[in-house]
C-alpha cells in the first residue's frame, strides 16, 4: 500500500511542471517514457499475474503502448526532434521504476490488486497530463495531433483497468 | 470504407449489398481487428486497409478483439 502510494505521489509531483510548459522535444521524452513505463510493468504482469482478464491487460497495454512509441518515434524521426529528458521523464522514469520494485515483491492476488490499482492511477495521471499539459504545450501540429490520437486509447485502458479493480474488490469479500 | 479511428469504427453501422467489396483502414496508432462470427480481418497494424467481400445477406455484429467496446454493425442487402 505505502509503495502504491509513493509511486502515485511520484506520478502526481511528475506532471506538475513548475518550470513553465514543456518543448516539443521534452513532450516527446515524457510520451516515449510514459509508454515504456506501462510496458514495462505490463511485461513484468504477464508473467506474474495470476488472474487470466489482469493477463490479458497487461497484454493489451505491452502491444497498444509499443504501438503508440513505435508511432511517436517514427514522427519525431521525421519531425528532427531529439527527445530531451526533463524532471518530468525521469520523475517518469524512477517512478516506474520504484512501481516494479515494488511488484516485484508480490505474487497471486497481492500482486494483481497492486499492478491494477497502479494502472489506473497511472493512466488518470497520463489523462491529466496529455489534457492540461501536453496538448496545451505541443507547438508542432503533428505531434500535438499524435497526442490528441492517442487520447481514446489513454481512455479505454483507464475504464479497463477500472472494471478490473472493481472484479477484483468483489472477489475479496 | 469504414474507418477505425479513436477506438471506434466510423460509420459504426454500414449497409452494402451483397459481394460489394468493404474496406475497414484503421487510421489508429495501435492494433485493431474487425471480428464477427462470420469475418475476421486478423491483426490490422496501424495504417493498415482490410478488405472484405460479404457473400451471404444478413446483419452482423463485429467488434475488436482486443477491445471490445469497439462496436460496428455490418447489414448485408
Amino acid at each position: 500500500m505505502k509503495s502504491t502510494l509513493t509511486v502515485i505521489l511520484a506520478l502526481c509531483s511528475a506532471w506538475c511542471w513548475a518550470a513553465g510548459n514543456p518543448t516539443d522535444p521534452q513532450i516527446a521524452a515524457i510520451v516515449v517514457t510514459a509508454n515504456q513505463v506501462d510496458i514495462d510493468a505490463g511485461k513484468l504482469a504477464e508473467t506474474k499475474a495470476h488472474s487470466p482478464q489482469v493477463k490479458n491487460f497487461a497484454q493489451l497495454m505491452v502491444k497498444d503502448h509499443t504501438g503508440v512509441n513505435q508511432a511517436a518515434t517514427a514522427l519525431v524521426t521525421k519531425l528532427h526532434v531529439t527527445p530531451e529528458t526533463n524532471p518530468t521523464s525521469d520523475s517518469l522514469k524512477q517512478g516506474g521504476e520504484q512501481n516494479l520494485a515494488a511488484l516485484h515483491e508480490l505474487s497471486g492476488a497481492a500482486f494483481d490488486k497492486a499492478y491494477v490499482d497502479h494502472e489506473v492511477a497511472y493512466h488518470q495521471a497520463v489523462i491529466d497530463a496529455v489534457d492540461h499539459t501536453l496538448i496545451p504545450s505541443a507547438q508542432n501540429a503533428e505531434l500535438k495531433a499524435l497526442l490528441v490520437k492517442v487520447r481514446p486509447a489513454f481512455v479505454a485502458h483507464l475504464e479497463h483497468a477500472k472494471t478490473l479493480q472493481a472484479s477484483l474488490a468483489g472477489r475479496e469479500h | 470504407m469504414v474507418k477505425v479511428s479513436g477506438l471506434g469504427f466510423e460509420p459504426s453501422t454500414l449497409t452494402v449489398h451483397e459481394g460489394e467489396r468493404i474496406t475497414w483502414e484503421n487510421t489508429d496508432l495501435i492494433v485493431h481487428t474487425v471480428t464477427s462470427g462470420g469475418f475476421d480481418s486478423g491483426d490490422l497494424a496501424a495504417g493498415r486497409s482490410w478488405t472484405f467481400i460479404p457473400k451471404q445477406r444478413g446483419t452482423f455484429n463485429y467488434a475488436c478483439r482486443y477491445h471490445p467496446n469497439m462496436k460496428g454493425t455490418l447489414v448485408i442487402k
